[in-house]
């Protein structure tokens, strides 16, 4: 039982209790204590830390004592860490004063040695705690005697889906089931797999050491299963819930709305969706260009949560055409997600000229086969912006037969919002960049038509970006008078921002910047009422406004109460999986995509992997979903694990014996009392998962072979894999 | 030496956009190294990009002493922790501060995800600066 001297801190500094608040708290400031002990006639009487500095906020020149914790409770440097803390727990403060005995039996006096904080205590508890299951295990699997780790990568995805299998099962050659389980939380793995800002890959151990390693290509290999799915025709025949009678009206056939439809008819409920479109996808199909996915997976996709029953009404306006009020009236629960369809356009002055168009209307209208009336075939065009929907436009602009495309934009050429790949994409069809400069005016001919566009530069030295963003601070713009200069052209797209198209008359709850007010579960402050995805965050990524799908369907569910389980029987996958150490050969590709003088219409650009690719990419995966499992009946506890573990992320601790335990680890992966009746060992193998990288070097080493690697999963038998109807029918159906 | 200290900045200006914070699954233990290393003695405990309250360091002390400590954030969570406004006056976290008695505020936008966390140091080092 360790003793508080083991935790004691010095006195530092302290402060005569006659002097003022507003001193203490300078004092305290500048030296960077968490708390002043405050000093009279040389005795401590009491504390001054920050929360006793609030007081000064009102008036700081009454003397410290006024202000200061009082009195300061004390214990004796040999009592148990256990008695520090119990003080601490029943006064309420995090310091206590230490002292020591001092002077002969009977005469003894105490005097004060030091001080226990709070900080220091915690630290001893956290050290000398075994937690049986750190925060990389989830609680209601470790009840089932089973370790089962988050890897970093799903807990950064924001739909968390399973990533290690799916990239496990293509390394195996299992695209197919690799495809099912990306399906278990993606509804859209054909567009996310091409399109997504992957914030799984950001995270992904691999790329954790600094050198030329990098992250596994956890989209690609997404994409990768679903062409192989699409290949072969197949699609999911979900088991739904039985009906129980709630009707939830979807609006907006996004990516959140899609997702959100498809969860609630899994648990039951009757969807119709509202689009306002003639076709469904919202953001997927009507503003990103075709060239950069394969439509056909996306209407397969879609096609996919139709067939679960959800009644398709498409061309409606919801707020126009039907109110808000009246669906509320006819629903059980109303889901707008109608995102941020509709482009802004600057007030300067000739934008209200026909050939001045906004990007996204411009991308909506092409995303139809559509070229927009005006647009010049053979002439110039310039898009004002510099973001991924202005490298878009810029792009289609391009394939659709303008003679030069300029990007015009306030950041200079490195720090401009798009990314960098789609930018080098656009350069190399002949995009022209031309940088720090600013938007003044729209210039007409003599017969009302765009000649050109009126730019003035920035000073650039001026301009500040947000450091964690990484967005252009607009107020640092300054214009350098007499700089201005036109760029001659005849159309002019802005990809200025995006707005929502949305009546405020809806009584739907807006916040300040317009946007509709929902907490992070869809609740908005009317009863039934429920919002998500781009509509209330802003503009953002496609795997956000799935996870806003996911997270409504949740909070609807909740709110009517009416899913009946599924009769679906739960199922426990336990697979040892494969040594991968021979992925250290191979290097991150990238999917390669199209010679530039291909790219010139809107045929997809992203080429597909092959068979060797992907595997080759997927074996680079450290698994960190598998855990060790050691057979407990044949460990002998040698603690060679524990000597070759590249990491020292494993701590073999034997009863009875003084070893090293420096790994820190908390997860036990094996107890065992092999041999301990013949006089031999008892003990149990400890493990750092967030230091463990399933080098399995371990298991290599063992040399009685108790060690192999593990995953657990956790699904049940509701995904079934069917033939796909015929696409030409179902399309027809679909309307899309 | 100013004895009424008046503080015009917005809770934006004040705030740390980095704070220490756990899970509902993340373990007593777990959260007690959370707070030695970052000289907190209150965390909020996030889930969803929504805070479901905080684990006090008290709660802490309370198992350790009575050896309860094989569970989770989500076993002692205590609510509410106050919450403000990026745009609100510093004066509103700091009334929130003292009348709650908590060591931070958290700031969250107005569809209640979290951005950030004011704590009494953070509205104080100025104080000591005027």
């Amino acid at each position: 039982m360790p003793s508080l001297s083991k935790v004691l801190q010095p006195i530092g500094q302290t402060f005569p209790s006659d002097r003022t608040a507003a001193e203490a708290l300078a004092q305290l400031t500048a030296s960077g204590a968490e708390a002043l002990l405050i000093e009279k006639d040389g005795s401590i009487v009491g504390l001054f830390g920050y929360r006793e500095a609030l007081a000064v906020y009102a008036d700081g020149s009454a003397p410290v004592a006024q202000y200061m914790r009082r009195p300061l409770p004390g214990r004796n440097v040999a009592d148990s860490l256990e008695s520090g803390a119990d003080i601490m727990y029943r006064e309420d403060t995090p310091v206590v004063l230490m002292t020591e005995d001092e002077g002969p039996l009977f005469r003894k006096t105490s005097r004060t040695v030091g001080i226990v904080s709070a900080y220091e205590v915690l630290e001893e508890i956290g050290k000398t705690t075994a937690d049986t299951a750190s925060n990389k295990v989830f609680a209601g699997r470790k009840d089932l005697g089973l370790n089962v780790p988050v890897s970093p990568c799903q807990r950064a995805c924001p739909i968390h889906q399973d990533i290690a299998a799916y990239v496990d099962y293509v390394s195996q050659g299992r695209y197919l089931d690799s495809w099912l389980v990306i399906h278990e939380t993606n509804p859209f793995p054909s567009m996310l797999g091409r399109l997504c800002n992957h914030p799984c890959e950001t995270d992904c151990k691999r790329g954790w050491v600094q050198g030329p390693e990098n992250a596994v290509s956890i989209k690609s290999l997404k994409r990768f299963a679903t062409d192989y799915a699409w290949a072969r025709r197949v699609k999911i025949d979900w088991q739904r819930a039985p009906e129980n009678g709630k009707r939830v009206a979807v609006v907006g056939s996004g990516p959140a709305g899609m997702t959100a439809a498809q969860d609630l008819r899994l648990m039951g409920y009757g969807v119709d969706l509202y689009e306002r479109e003639a076709k469904l996808g919202g953001l997927l199909s009507a503003s990103i260009p075709h060239f950069r996915f394969d439509h056909d997976q996306l209407l397969w996709e879609i096609q996919m949560i139709v067939d679960m029953g959800v009644n398709v009404f498409l061309s409606k306006n919801v707020g126009k055409d039907i109110k808000v009020e009246q669906l509320l009236t006819d629903y059980d629960a109303v889901f707008l997600s109608v995102g941020m369809m509709t482009g802004r356009i600057l007030p300067v002055p000739g934008s209200d000229l026909p050939e001045v168009i906004s990007a996204m209307e411009f991308l909506r209208v092409r995303s139809y086969d559509i070229v927009p009336d005006n647009f010049p075939r053979g002439g110039d065009v310039v898009v004002i912006g510099g973001g991924a929907v202005a490298t878009d436009a810029a792009q289609t602009s391009i394939k659709s037969g303008a003679r030069k495309v300029w990007m015009v934009s306030i950041e200079p050429a490195d720090r401009l919002p798009a990314f960098g790949n789609e930018l080098v994409e656009a350069r190399e069809i002949g995009l022209t960049l031309h940088t720090g400069v600013i938007v003044n005016a729209i210039k007409a001919d003599a017969s009302g038509h765009v000649s050109g566009v009126e730019f003035i530069r920035v000073d650039e030295t001026k301009l500040e970006f947000d450091p964690e963003s990484g967005k252009l601070l607009i107020n640092t713009v300054q214009k350098l008078p007499g700089s201005e200069h036109v760029i001659p052209c005849r159309y002019a797209i802005f990809a200025s921002g995006q707005i929502m198209d949305f009546p405020q008359d809806q009584g739907v709850p807006l916040t300040p910047r317009k946007l509709m007010e929902a907490d992070t579960g869809g609740h908005t402050k009317v009863a039934k009422l429920f919002a998500g995805g781009d509509c209330v965050q802003g503009p953002s990524f496609i795997v956000d406004a799935v996870a806003w799908g996911h997270r409504t369907a949740r909070s609807i569910n909740e709110l009517l109460g009416a899913a009946v389980p599924r009769d679906a029987k739960p199922l426990t996958v336990i697979e040892t999986t494969d040594d991968h150490r021979e992925a250290d050969y191979y290097l991150r590709q990238e999917p390669p995509i199209l010679p530039a003088e291909k790219r010139m219409d809107m045929t997809p650009v992203e080429l597909p992997w092959n068979d060797e690719q992907a595997i080759t990419a997927a074996l680079r995966c450290f698994q960190c979903d598998t855990v060790h499992h050691v057979d407990e009946s044949t460990c002998i506890l040698c603690g060679a694990c524990d000597d070759v573990c590249p990491e020292k992320a494993l701590d073999v601790v034997v009863y009875g014996e003084s070893r090293d335990t420096s790994s820190g680890g908390f997860v036990e992966i094996c107890n065992t009392v092999l041999g301990e009746e013949f006089g031999g060992k008892a003990g149990k193998i400890l493990v750092n998962y967030d230091r463990c990288t399933n080098c399995r070097i371990c298991e290599d080493h063992c040399p009685v072979n108790c060690i192999t690697f593990q995953r657990v999963r956790f699904r049940d038998d509701a995904m079934q894999m069917i033939p796909l109807t015929p696409v030409a029918r179902v399309a027809a159906k679909a309307g899309v | 030496m100013p004895t009424a200290i008046r503080d015009g900045r917005t809770v934006e200006l004040a705030m740390s956009s980095q704070f220490a914070f756990c899970f509902p699954n993340t373990s007593l233990a777990q959260a007690a190294r959370m707070m030695a290393q970052n000289r907190v003695t209150e965390l909020p405990v996030i889930v969803d990009q929504r805070c479901l309250g905080y684990v006090s360091y008290l709660d802490i002390l309370q198992r350790y002493v009575k050896g309860l400590l094989a569970a989770r954030a989500a076993d002692i969570v205590r609510t509410p922790l106050p919450e403000v406004r990026p745009d609100a006056p510093v004066s509103e976290a700091v009334r929130l501060l003292r009348e709650s008695g908590r060591q931070l505020v958290l700031v969250t936008t107005s569809a209640g995800m979290p951005v950030g966390a004011i704590t009494a140091r953070d509205v104080s080092r100025p104080r000591a600066a005027a």
